[in-house]
């Protein structure tokens, strides 16, 4: 009894520690990077695309237009591939493919994204200067680096999804002399949607927050794109390449480029869980 | 006379596990088979036959003709989606999809190709109130189909099913989810219906098979051991097992 109570206390302990750790973090990161938005005025901090720390300019909006456009991209082509896959793996293939598939592509999530941004700069980015023109460092390049990196997200989740609906559905619409596509779409789908829109959110919070592969394959100029061929500079990008030199406000203007990022994150991570709540939710009804 | 569905020497097996064995059953168009047993026997496996569901089974084996209106269903040119419309299944659990009662309705149609909304709409009209749905749920049209009751939902999934009019309506079970007044409207329905369609039901339940059923037929150990007139089995079973088996002396 006596022992029960000790670990329960020790377990405690390790947990608090964690938490406040992230919250000291949290704290931190809020503590270095609010004066600076405060000082220069959230508007201009937030929609001035001029970021010109030596003269004390710190406007963010062309980051924020360049993690937003690569992320949109890279999430349309994610979404397609990721849950195209999932539905072939989970309705299509023989199910002994799928057990030996569906690892492999997990498995993708474990290869470092420096290798990701390598192969990124070595085939994509002279693939897209060849054919498409432009500097090949661009939007587009980086787009398709993170829609092939938030795969396996997108893909393992929608397809713990799509398992999740109950196999009666399925009976009842083959049943009624639907083809295996039509019963995919017009009901499997349906049944999964919350689970397949977690996926996408939970694959976006990563394309969000990736730094080393877009760095490689982004261009990272300080320009608002106009064109998936032009070349960007993210959120993420500007805090790791900045960080080793910057002082004084410059240092402080990363740390609340940082406060942006954790926010928008923030928000993606609340209505993937509130998403996924739902579907379990809907699960249990019957 | 002329019989809806016909099986000569139908034998089925679960990879070496021989779970039909030469059964022979004549349904009569326009009226209720039941099949009844003990658990196990393969009255579903039986049923799911008729409108070649087991075929999504891996490591199932069927050999033997099954006739419907004469013509052999597993003959290549039979068109898969066209026997499973004019052959409809309700199922043990009752399994609406998790959208609108409307969409429900309509499903099969749509998966048929069927868009015209005039054409849907009165499709829904005409099926919810065949199953005695209609009242209960003509205002929830566009509510969810998992939000109604049980006994709604089994209605539900009947009126899916007669809403592509079939011919044939194979049950399986359809009442064992429901309580014994639900079940006594499910009981009523099926009477109702049967002028329109040859039902096969699957039941447990032998005061089911008695009320409900003008044939019956029953199963032990994946053969069908007797098959006639409901009164017949049960008054006067030419087989011992059956005899047994009504008397009560089975699970
Ligand atoms: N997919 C399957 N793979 C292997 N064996 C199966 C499969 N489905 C059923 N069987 C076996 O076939 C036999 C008949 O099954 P079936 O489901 O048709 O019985 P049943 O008469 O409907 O039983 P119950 O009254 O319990 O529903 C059972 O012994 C069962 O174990
Ligand atoms: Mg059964």
């Amino acid at each position: 009894m006596k022992q029960d109570k000790l670990i329960a206390l020790a377990l405690l302990m390790v947990a608090f520690s964690a938490v406040s750790g992230l919250a000291l973090i949290t704290v931190f990161i809020f503590k270095e990077g609010l004066p600076i938005i405060v000082k220069t005025g959230p508007g201009n901090f937030f929609l001035s695309s001029d970021w010109d720390p030596s003269s004390g300019n710190f406007g963010i909006f062309s980051m924020i237009a360049g993690s937003l456009a690569v992320t949109v991209c890279a999430m349309v082509i994610g979404t397609v591939f990721g849950l195209g896959l999932a539905i072939v793996l989970g309705e299509f293939c023989p199910p002994g493919l799928a057990a030996i598939l569906k690892p492999v592509v997990e498995l993708l999530a474990g290869i470092p994204s420096v290798v990701y941004g390598f192969v990124g700069v070595v085939t994509i980015v002279p693939l897209i200067r060849t054919y498409l023109g432009g500097p090949g460092l661009s939007v587009l390049a980086s787009s398709i680096v993170l829609g092939i990196m938030v795969l396996p997200t997108v893909t393992s989740i929608s397809m713990d999804a799509l398992r999740a609906v109950p196999r009666s559905y399925w009976q009842g619409s083959i049943a009624l002399g639907a083809t295996k596509w039509q019963t995919t779409h017009m009901v499997m789908l349906k049944a999964a949607k919350s689970g397949i829109a977690a996926a996408i959110i939970l694959g976006m919070g990563r394309a969000v927050g990736e730094t080393m592969a877009v760095i490689m394959v982004a261009g990272n100029t300080l320009e608002v794109p106009h064109g998936i061929l032009d070349p960007v500079r993210t959120l993420t990008s500007n805090i790791a390449l900045e960080m080793g030199y910057a002082s004084g406000q410059h240092r402080e203007a990363l740390f609340a480029t940082g406060v942006t990022l954790f926010v928008i994150i923030m928000i993606l991570n609340t209505v993937a869980l509130v998403m996924a709540r739902r579907g379990a939710g809907e699960g249990r009804t019957r | 006379m002329d019989f809806k569905i016909q099986t000569q020497d139908l034998n089925l097996t679960y990879g070496k596990f021989h779970a039909l064995k030469d059964v022979q059953i004549q349904i009569k168009p326009q009226s209720i088979t039941a099949i009844i047993g003990p658990s196990g026997c393969g009255k579903s496996t039986l049923l799911r036959c008729f409108n070649r569901m087991n075929e999504l089974i891996k490591g199932v084996h069927i050999t033997g003709r099954i006739h419907l209106d004469g013509k052999d269903i597993h003959s290549p040119d039979v068109d898969l989606t066209i026997l499973r419309r004019r052959v409809g299944m309700v199922f043990q659990k009752p399994n609406p999809f998790p959208l609108s009662v409307f969409d429900n309705v309509t499903y099969g149609l749509r998966v048929h190709g069927v868009r015209r909304r005039s054409e849907l709409e009165e499709a829904v009209e005409s099926s919810l109130r065949a199953t005695w749905l209609w009242d209960d749920v003509k205002d929830k049209l566009w509510g969810p189909a998992l939000a109604l009751s049980a006994e709604q939902q089994q209605r539900l999934c009947i009126s899916r099913v007669v809403a592509v009019r079939p011919e044939v309506l194979l049950m399986d079970e359809p009442c064992s989810a429901l309580d014994p007044i639900a079940t006594g409207h499910i009981e009523d329905l099926m009477r109702s219906l049967a002028d329109r369609y040859t039902i096969v039901i699957v039941t447990h339940n032998m005061q089911q098979a008695a009320r409900v059923a003008s044939e019956c037929a029953f199963m032990l150990l994946g053969e069908l051991v007797e098959f006639g007139p409901t009164i017949r089995i049960f008054e006067n079973p030419k087989d011992k097992r059956t005899e047994d088996y009504v008397s009560g002396h089975y699970g």
